[in-house]
C-alpha cells in the first residue's frame, strides 16, 4: 500500500465517521422535533383553554335561567363549580407549563378566580330557602354583570393561546424543513461516499489485474527462456555430437594405424586420453540431449515382452570394459526363472547401465558390484550394491533431481553430467517401475527398480539370494 | 337513540334537580342494555379500592389517587370485554372508552386523591384514572382523552 492510498483511506474513514455522526444528529433532531409536535398536540391547549370560555358561557346562561326562574338555582351552583374546575385546569399541570412557555398574559385566569371567590357566597346564597323568585332573580342578574367583560377578555386570551400554537408548529415545521434538507444532505454524502468508494475500488482492481498481468508475463518470460535455453542445449549438443562422432573416429582409426608402427609409448598414451575424454564429452552430450527429450515428453516407450535376466546380462556386459579399467569387478545373482515383463528393453537397459557405471564409479577399485535379480509375486526387483563412499542421509532424497552431484569434488577424475540420475527417475517413471536408494555414508549404496511381471504358471524361486551391502 | 337519549336527558335533569353535592347522594350511574346501577361516594369507597400512584398531564407532580377499579364496577354489571363505553361528565362531555382497557389495565374511578376527596372544582367528585406511568404505552393522547374527571355516568353500548 502506498503512503498516497493509505492517506486517501484515512480520508475516507474519516467522510464515514462524519456521515455516521451527521446521521445520528439529524435522527436525534427528528426525535427532538416530534416530541415538540407531540407537546404542542397532545392535550390541545387551545381546546381546553376553549372549553372554559364554553363553560363561563353557559354558567351565564344558567344565571339567565334562574333569573327568569325557568331552572332552579342549583343548576347554577353546579354550572359554577363546573366553570371553576375549568381554571383549576389550567392552572395545573402540563397546561401550566405550556401557557408559562407561550408565554401567554393569564391574568385573566387570575382575575376571573378572583372574581369567582367574591361571587361564591352570593352563588351560594341563590339556592338558600326563603328567598322570593323575584329576590333571587335580582340577585343572578347582579352576578351576571359581574361576569360581564370575561368573555371578551378569554377571547383574547384563548387568540394569544391560538396564535402561540401556531407559532409553535410553524417552528416545528421550519424544522422539519431544515430537517428534510439536512436528510437530503445526508443523502447525498452517502451517495459521494459510496461513489468515491466504488471509485477507489475500481482502481484497486484495475491495479490488482496489472499486478497480475505482469506476473503472468515475467511467468511466460520465464517459461520462454528456460525454453530457449533447453532448444540452445539441444542445438549445441546435436552440432557437438556429429564432429565428436567424427573425432572420436578418427582417433581410433589413428590407433590402428600407428599401434603397430609406432614405438615411443607416450603418443599412444595421448591417444588413449584424447579419446577417453572424447567418450566422456559424448556420453555428456548424450544426457544432456536424453535429459532434453525426457522434459520434453519426446522420449515413446515401446512395450515388448522382455526377460529381466538377459537385459541385466546385456547391460552389465555393455559396462564391463568401462569397469575393468576402473579395475572393478561384477556379480551377478539371477533367477533360474525367466523374468518376462512388459516394457521397453532398451530402456531399462538405459536405466541399468546407468546405475551399474554409477556402482563402478563411486566404489574402490579392486572391489565387487553385485547385481541381483529377485522377484516378490508379481513384482521383480533389481538391486545394485556397491561399496564406495555412500550418500549422506539427509540427500539422499535430492540425488534423482537434475545436475545433482554428491560431492562432486571427489568424483573430480570420473565428472559426469549429474543428469544420469534425474534421466533414470524419469526413465523409471515412464516405465511405470518404482526406483529407490538405500545407502549408509562412508559404506556404500543399494539402488533397486521394481517392474510389474507378467503373470506366469509356476513362481519357484531358484535364485540364491544374495544379501544386500 | 331516541330512549337513549331522553334516558340521559332525564338523567341530567335530575342530577340538576338535585341539592348541592354532599354525601348520600348519586355520583354515578352505570346502565347496560338491560339495567342500571346507581352508587353514592360512600358505596364507592366501600368497594373493594385500588390505588394507582402516577402522574398525567393535568396534575404538577406524583399523585396518589383511590378508588374501585374499573374493572370491580363493569363486572358487577357483567360488562362484556369487547363492550364500549360512553363514559360522561358532569358538562355532557362524552368520551368512547372500550371496555377492554379497564382489563388490561388498573384503570380507576378515583374518589380520593392523595387520600382526600375531590370537589367539583378539583375533578370530583370522579375521574377515571390510567396508571400510565406504570405503563408506558398508556403515555399517548389517545388515552389522554379516557382521563375522564366529573364522570357522572357510564353507559355501555
Amino acid at each position: 500500500m502506498t503512503h498516497r492510498s493509505r492517506l486517501i483511506r484515512a480520508v475516507f474513514l474519516a467522510l464515514f465517521v462524519g456521515a455516521v455522526f451527521f446521521g445520528i444528529g439529524v435522527i436525534y433532531k427528528l426525535g427532538n422535533e416530534v416530541r415538540n409536535v407531540q407537546t404542542a398536540e397532545q392535550s390541545d391547549p387551545l381546546w381546553i383553554g376553549s372549553q372554559l370560555q364554553f363553560e363561563l358561557l353557559r354558567l351565564e346562561r344558567d344565571l339567565g335561567e334562574v333569573a327568569l326562574g325557568n331552572k332552579p338555582a342549583e343548576a347554577a351552583t353546579l354550572r359554577f363549580d363546573i366553570a371553576w374546575s375549568r381554571i383549576n385546569i389550567l392552572k395545573e399541570g402540563k397546561l401550566s407549563r405550556l401557557l408559562e412557555e407561550f408565554q401567554i398574559d393569564r391574568s385573566v385566569l387570575a382575575d376571573l378566580e378572583a372574581t369567582f371567590m367574591a361571587l361564591e357566597p352570593r352563588i351560594q346564597g341563590l339556592t338558600a330557602s326563603g328567598l322570593s323568585d323575584e329576590m333571587r332573580g335580582q340577585q343572578a342578574g347582579t352576578i351576571l354583570t359581574e361576569l360581564d367583560g370575561f368573555d371578551q377578555a378569554l377571547r383574547e386570551f384563548l387568540l394569544a393561546l391560538a396564535h402561540a400554537k401556531n407559532d409553535a408548529m410553524a417552528e416545528f415545521r421550519t424544522g422539519m424543513l431544515s430537517l428534510s434538507r439536512a436528510v437530503a444532505y445526508l443523502g447525498a454524502t452517502i451517495l459521494t461516499l459510496f461513489g468515491l468508494f466504488v471509485f477507489l475500488l475500481m482502481i484497486e482492481l484495475k491495479v490488482a489485474k496489472n499486478t497480475e498481468n505482469e506476473m503472468r508475463m515475467l511467468a511466460q518470460e520465464a517459461t520462454s527462456a528456460s525454453r530457449m535455453k533447453m532448444n540452445f542445449m539441444s542445438v549445441v549438443s546435436h552440432e557437438l555430437r556429429t564432429p565428436l562422432t567424427s573425432i572420436l573416429g578418427g582417433l581410433a582409426l589413428l590407433k590402428v594405424r600407428v599401434g603397430n608402427t609406432v614405438k615411443d609409448e607416450s603418443i599412444l598414451k595421448l591417444l588413449d586420453v584424447a579419446s577417453r575424454n572424447g567418450d566422456r564429452l559424448l556420453m555428456l552430450v548424450n544426457d544432456i540431449l536424453d535429459a532434453q527429450a525426457l522434459s520434453e515428453g519426446k522420449v515413446s516407450i515401446e512395450r515388448k515382452p522382455a526377460d529381466l535376466n538377459e537385459i541385466v546380462a546385456t547391460a552389465v556386459e555393455s559396462c564391463h570394459v568401462y569397469a575393468e579399467k576402473l579395475g572393478v569387478r561384477y556379480r551377478i545373482t539371477t533367477t533360474d526363472d525367466k523374468m518376462i515383463t512388459l516394457t521397453d528393453s532398451a530402456r531399462v537397459t538405459q536405466v541399468l547401465v546407468n546405475l551399474i557405471s554409477n556402482a563402478a564409479k563411486f566404489t574402490g577399485s579392486g572391489d565387487v558390484v553385485e547385481i541381483s535379480v529377485t522377484r516378490n509375486k508379481q513384482v521383480a526387483r533389481i538391486e545394485v550394491t556397491d561399496h564406495g563412499i555412500g550418500i549422506p542421509a539427509d540427500r539422499q532424497d535430492d540425488i534423482f533431481a537434475p545436475f545433482h552431484q554428491i560431492n562432486p569434488g571427489t568424483t573430480a577424475g570420473n565428472k559426469s553430467s549429474g543428469l544420469g540420475l534425474s534421466i533414470t527417475k524419469q526413465l523409471m517413471d515412464l516405465l511405470g517401475g518404482e526406483i529407490g536408494v538405500r545407502s549408509v555414508e562412508g559404506e556404500g549404496s543399494l539402488f533397486w527398480i521394481e517392474l510389474d511381471l507378467v503373470p506366469v504358471q509356476h513362481d519357484s524361486r531358484t535364485a540364491s539370494l544374495v544379501p544386500a551391502a | 337513540m331516541d330512549i337513549q337519549r331522553t334516558m340521559r336527558a332525564a338523567l341530567a335533569a335530575s342530577l340538576l334537580a338535585l341539592p348541592s353535592f354532599g354525601f348520600a347522594q348519586t355520583v354515578l350511574t352505570v346502565t347496560n342494555s338491560e339495567n342500571s346501577a346507581t352508587y353514592t361516594l360512600e358505596e364507592l369507597l366501600a368497594m373493594p379500592q385500588t390505588t394507582v400512584v402516577t402522574t398525567n398531564d393535568y396534575v404538577d407532580e406524583l399523585t396518589t389517587f383511590q378508588g374501585p377499579s374499573l374493572r370491580f364496577v363493569l363486572e358487577k354489571m357483567d360488562v362484556d370485554q369487547n363492550a364500549n363505553l360512553k363514559m360522561v361528565a358532569l358538562n355532557d362531555f362524552a368520551s368512547q372508552v372500550p371496555a377492554e382497557d379497564a382489563f388490561a389495565y388498573d384503570v380507576i374511578l378515583a374518589v380520593l386523591r392523595n387520600g382526600e376527596e375531590m370537589s367539583v372544582r378539583e375533578k370530583g367528585p370522579i375521574w377515571v384514572i390510567y396508571p400510565m406511568d406504570d405503563n408506558p404505552e398508556l403515555q399517548d393522547d389517545v388515552y389522554n382523552g379516557r382521563l375522564v374527571w366529573q364522570l357522572k355516568s357510564i353507559s355501555v353500548e
